[in-house]
């Protein structure tokens, strides 16, 4: 929901109840303004009834009309005076009318009469609707104002923020800043503007040092990795050493790669995410396993692992050719290495996905973790646990769905590209 | 053979150095941009080493001016950024291969010598290891004049050898040497222990003597003996 649409409503509901509150205040001051003014006209009434007495001495006709009743029953002693609200049958005798009855002594011709005169009111139901048909039709033109002017609002005074919610949608680190929306005569716009830009300026310059960083780290330890394989490999060609020596040194080579590969491997996930990876080229994944497959193939002939490709479909996805590469060596790595011996590995290729299913062990840990960095399940403690991690990012980067499966000793990872 | 390493990092540059001396290269090391730059300008080598960052100067900038100046020579980019565009870049710019940091000594010194016949002898040359001959651009082994079948990474780990006699290679080495950027895939560099048994039971069945000596367990030594 749009902000000036939030804001519209709240300010109806509020109106509304303001309109109700508005309405009964109407009629607790319409009534008894009515009721005062009724009383009055019985008064006079009253006071013409007691003059004609004293001037005739005699009653009046007692008289029924529209607009008055008046009723004398005589009594034995002056009965009190008094006023009430009362019913009384509607001169054409079909419905209850609202009265306002007045009671009053009278004494004529020796005797005491009790008057009852009784004049109509206005029907309370009648002044309801009046008040509440009124207030309805303000309330309805209320919101038809309501709804323009939110248009009007939205397109003149909310433009410059529109105008940078836009651009931020659209802001990419490597390029932009700051915002190129021009300053405006508001002053919250132009805070806002400010503190987005400021901001941005700092995030775009942590993300092009970061990248900095990442470019100068991998030299700047593969160097030092460099030096030290080089004096060991010196030292190997030593002749006099023993078997156990040997053995450290090559330990120590060993090592060297190890660190050599895993600086890589992180270097390569915020390359990854930082998105320095921008050329998108239509790469044909089946070829690419088929290769891969080959190569493993021609180097472990008597592999025990049985490798079958099932190409349902070609697959092209738009992608950049090194990540693409990386993601299939990296998913084929994952199901050789966690595969048992004998085992097997299947992969489904069809237009737009690609399932890889090797046979092994139950996880230990929960699947959940399995795309997790440095996530190691029962593996020789030599692989540092990035190969999934690296398939997820390249996946999420691109938006492409991978989900992961077990079922009978067999784990599929699936890569839906969409 | 001359050759030129362009190399900032003193400790690797004076370890590869001894390296290719002790195996027979004449080596000159220069350790900046303006040095290395002069001395090709001045000197003709058959083959140079550039390492692509340098303090004062890029690397690829260097590749160009060795090209312009001695077309045969033989071009190894070192680098420690092991992107697919620096490697590209470097091909692109006239470079023979591409090395990323760190590397094996073993495996540069097989890069330089499959460069240098690459480049030298138009792939006539012949490698002549006793009984043992090669014949690198046909891929033809023989033995004794009668020629052996080998796959083709026996045959990618016979030169190898061949090349790096009297060295000890250590498992990991000849690994990577054999599958290059898949040596990730394999738990353990045991794979290569059925190519060398293999290799070693053609070469044998041949009348070869058994050159290949294994080393306690850490790798192998290719000796004449």
């Amino acid at each position: 929901m749009r902000l000036i649409t939030r804001a519209g409503l709240y300010y109806l509901c509020i109106t509304a109840c303001l309109c109700i509150l508005a309405g009964f205040i109407f009629y607790g001051h319409l009534s008894s303004l009515l009721e005062e003014e009724m009383n009055e006209q019985l008064a006079i009434e009253r006071k013409d009834i007691r003059q004609y007495i004293a001037a005739r001495h005699q009653l009046p006709e007692s008289l029924s009309s529209d607009d008055r009743h008046l009723q004398f029953i005589p009594v034995t002693s002056e009965v009190d005076s008094s006023t009430m609200d009362t019913f009384l049958l509607s001169p054409l005798g079909d419905e209850m009318l609202p009265y306002r009855q007045h009671i009053f002594p009278v004494f004529a011709s020796g005797k005491w009469y009790k008057a009852i005169l009784s004049k109509p009111m206005v029907e309370k139901d009648d002044l309801l609707d009046a008040i509440a048909r009124s207030l309805g039709l303000f309330l309805l033109l209320l919101l038809i104002v309501l709804i323009f002017f939110n248009q009007w609002i939205a397109h003149k005074l909310w433009s410059p923020f529109y105008k940078i919610l836009d651009q931020l949608r659209s802001v990419q680190l490597q390029y932009h800043s700051s915002l190129s929306t021009p300053p405006t005569r508001i002053k919250e716009f132009n805070e806002l503007r400010q503190g987005i830009n400021r901001l941005l300026n700092e995030i775009s310059h942590q993300y092009l040092q970061l990248k900095d960083f990442t470019d100068h780290a991998s030299h700047e330890i593969q160097t030092p990795l460099a030096v030290i394989r080089s004096k060991l490999e010196l030292l190997l060609q030593k002749e006099d050493w023993s078997g156990k020596e040997w053995e450290w040194i090559s330990d120590a080579i060993t090592s060297t790669g190890r660190l050599s590969r895993l600086t890589q491997s992180l270097l390569l996930l915020s390359r990854i995410e930082n998105r320095q990876f921008s050329s998108l080229e239509a790469v044909d994944l089946g070829e690419l396993i088929r290769n891969r497959m080959e190569a493993y193939e021609e180097c472990e002939p008597g592999s025990h692992i049985k490798m079958e490709l099932f190409l349902h479909e070609p697959l092209t996805v738009q992608i950049d050719p090194s990540l693409a590469d990386i993601l299939v060596s990296n998913i084929l790595q994952n199901a050789i290495k966690h595969n048992v011996e004998p085992g097997q590995i299947k992969m489904d290729i069809h237009s737009t996905q690609l399932t890889i299913a090797n046979t092994g062990r139950p996880l230990s840990k929960p699947s959940a973790s399995l795309f997790q960095r440095f996530n190691k399940d029962g593996l020789p403690s030599d692989s540092p646990g990035l190969g999934l991690a690296i398939v997820e990012r390249i996946c999420s980067s691109y938006g492409f769905r991978i989900a992961y499966h077990y079922n009978d000793g067999w784990h599929s990872i699936q890569i839906v590209f969409s | 053979m001359k050759l030129l390493l362009v190399e900032d990092q003193e400790d690797l540059a004076t370890s590869i150095v001894s390296f290719l001396i002790a195996t027979g290269y004449r080596c000159e090391w220069a350790c900046t941009y303006q040095e290395a730059d002069s001395r090709i300008s001045m000197f003709s080598y058959d083959c140079a080493l550039i390492d692509i960052m340098l303090p004062d100067g890029s690397g690829y900038q260097l590749v160009r001016n060795l090209r312009k100046y001695s077309p045969s020579a033989g071009i190894i980019v070192l680098s420690a950024k092991n992107s697919v565009d620096d490697k590209i870049k470097g091909l692109d710019l006239g470079a023979d291969d591409y090395l990323p940091k760190p590397f094996h000594l073993a495996e540069l010194h097989s890069r330089i010598k499959s460069l240098w016949r690459r480049r030298q002898m138009n792939g006539v040359m012949e490698l002549v290891f006793n009984e043992i001959k090669i014949i690198p651009d046909q891929m033809v082994v023989e033995v004794h004049h009668t020629p052996v079948i080998l796959t083709r990474k026996e045959y990618e780990l016979l030169l190898f050898f061949i090349t790096n006699q009297n060295r000890v290679m250590l498992k990991e080495v000849l690994a990577e040497h054999l599958s290059g950027d898949q040596a990730e895939f394999f738990n353990s560099f045991d794979f290569i222990y059925s190519h060398i048994k293999n290799l070693r039971k053609k070469l044998l069945d041949q009348g070869c003597a058994d050159y290949i000596q294994s080393i306690y367990g850490v790798g192998y030594k290719f000796t004449a003996l």
